[in-house]
């Protein structure tokens, strides 16, 4: 699956944000000797996406989307900051919130992580 | 399929669910297992999507605080499950399957799935009987509450269509004339007592025609189509999220309320 687009042909608004989480662990020796290594198997990145002034069929579509996906599935994601394209993405904690405004403009809130 | 329930989410005079703004979040949940890393495991068939309605009412008259009070008593908190309709959603199951058998067909109809270059994933309904036919949904919605249903139609030449929304109260029709590719819609209040709703597709004697994208929403227009499958705006078990609430009247058919509705559904 794709992650869908809006009607301007793009994925995503510019209140975006993309983040890499990265833990080291370290360790320890006797005589205050210490490594430490990068604690990884998916690549930390995480986009979160808000979107403002979401006509109601973009709405649906992003609904439609988040909600058709299996517990787990994942899609395919184009990082908006690089063009690189992600095949192996998941919606972070199966989350979407959408909010229907008293002018029937929408405001939508996900989060996509690489899970590769 | 139609179910009888208890209790029903009041409507509002006009026929409404919800007053705008309306705040929805949805998350799946189900068995999981997160490693140290960030690998994940999911368990998809024990998964289930929970739905989070926040309604924001602000101009509720007496009639309508009477009858949401009367609903929340009965409600008793969160103690008391209720049949409600998804304020943002599309009332009927598999909008993007007309084949399958929630859609009843009744004289000669045939329906094929077709892929339409201006609808989308589409279907071309025949009828070859010298009778009219129609393909149609029966759905547990009624309740006091205005409907709209519509539906994508498009032929090369005019054929004789009628859009059908009955319930046990009467019904509400509209008859077109398809030609190129165009939405129709028909809107119904149904009464306080109609607890199911039939939406029909009826095609004339000896005719053929692509439909696509049918939806049946509350409100008093059509609004962008939201594709269903066996899940659909229906919440046969909704809930209340809160023990308490609070009453704020500004003036006379002037009453505030605020409400949380959840589901919990495969």
């Amino acid at each position: 699956m794709q992650f869908p687009q809006l009607d301007t042909a793009v994925s995503v608004q510019y209140s975006a944000a993309k983040e890499r989480k990265v833990r080291h662990r370290a360790h320890h020796f006797l005589g205050d000797g210490r490594q430490s290594h990068v604690e990884a198997t998916s690549s930390g990145l995480i986009w979160r996406l808000r979107y403002e002034s979401l006509n109601n069929a973009e709405a649906n579509r992003l609904r439609h989307f988040c909600e058709s996906l299996h517990f787990g599935q994942t899609f395919i994601f184009i990082d908006p900051w690089t063009g690189d394209t992600f095949a192996n993405c998941r919606l972070r904690n199966s989350a979407f919130a959408l909010e229907a405004g008293a002018s029937r403009t929408y405001r939508a809130q996900l989060e996509v992580e690489d899970a590769s | 399929m139609p179910v009888d329930p208890l209790l029903v989410f009041p409507a509002s005079d006009a026929g409404f669910l919800a007053q705008f703004p309306v705040e929805y979040e949805s998350q799946r949940r189900g068995p999981h297992n997160v490693f140290r890393g960030g690998a994940a495991i999911f368990s998809p068939a024990e998964s289930r999507l929970k739905s989070r309605w926040a309604l924001s009412f602000g101009h509720l008259s007496n009639g309508e605080r009477d009858r949401m009070e009367e609903f929340l008593a009965l409600a008793e908190g969160e103690g008391k499950s209720f049949l409600f309709f998804d304020p943002l959603g599309n009332l009927l199951q598999h909008s993007m399957d007309l084949e399958n058998p929630v859609w009843v067909r009744s004289g000669a109809v045939d329906v094929a799935a077709f892929e339409d270059p201006q609808l989308g994933a589409a279907f071309v309904l025949t009828n070859s009987g010298t009778g009219w036919g129609s393909l149609e949904q029966t759905i547990s919605f009624g309740h006091g509450f205005l409907g709209c249903f519509s539906l994508g139609l498009k032929w090369d030449s005019p054929v004789q269509v009628r859009l059908r929304i009955a319930d046990a109260d009467g019904q509400s029709e509209l008859a077109t004339s398809a030609m190129e590719s165009r939405r129709a819609a028909i809107k119904r209040k149904a009464a306080a007592t109609v607890a199911s709703s039939t939406v029909s597709i009826q095609l004339a004697p000896n005719s053929q025609i692509i439909v696509a994208a049918p939806q049946l929403e509350i409100g008093a227009q059509a609004s962008a189509y939201f594709p269903t499958g066996q899940r659909s705006g229906v919440v046969e078990k909704a809930y209340l999220r809160q023990d308490s609430y609070r009453w704020t009247s500004l003036a006379p058919h002037a009453h505030r309320l605020e409400l949380i509705v959840e589901s919990d559904r495969s």
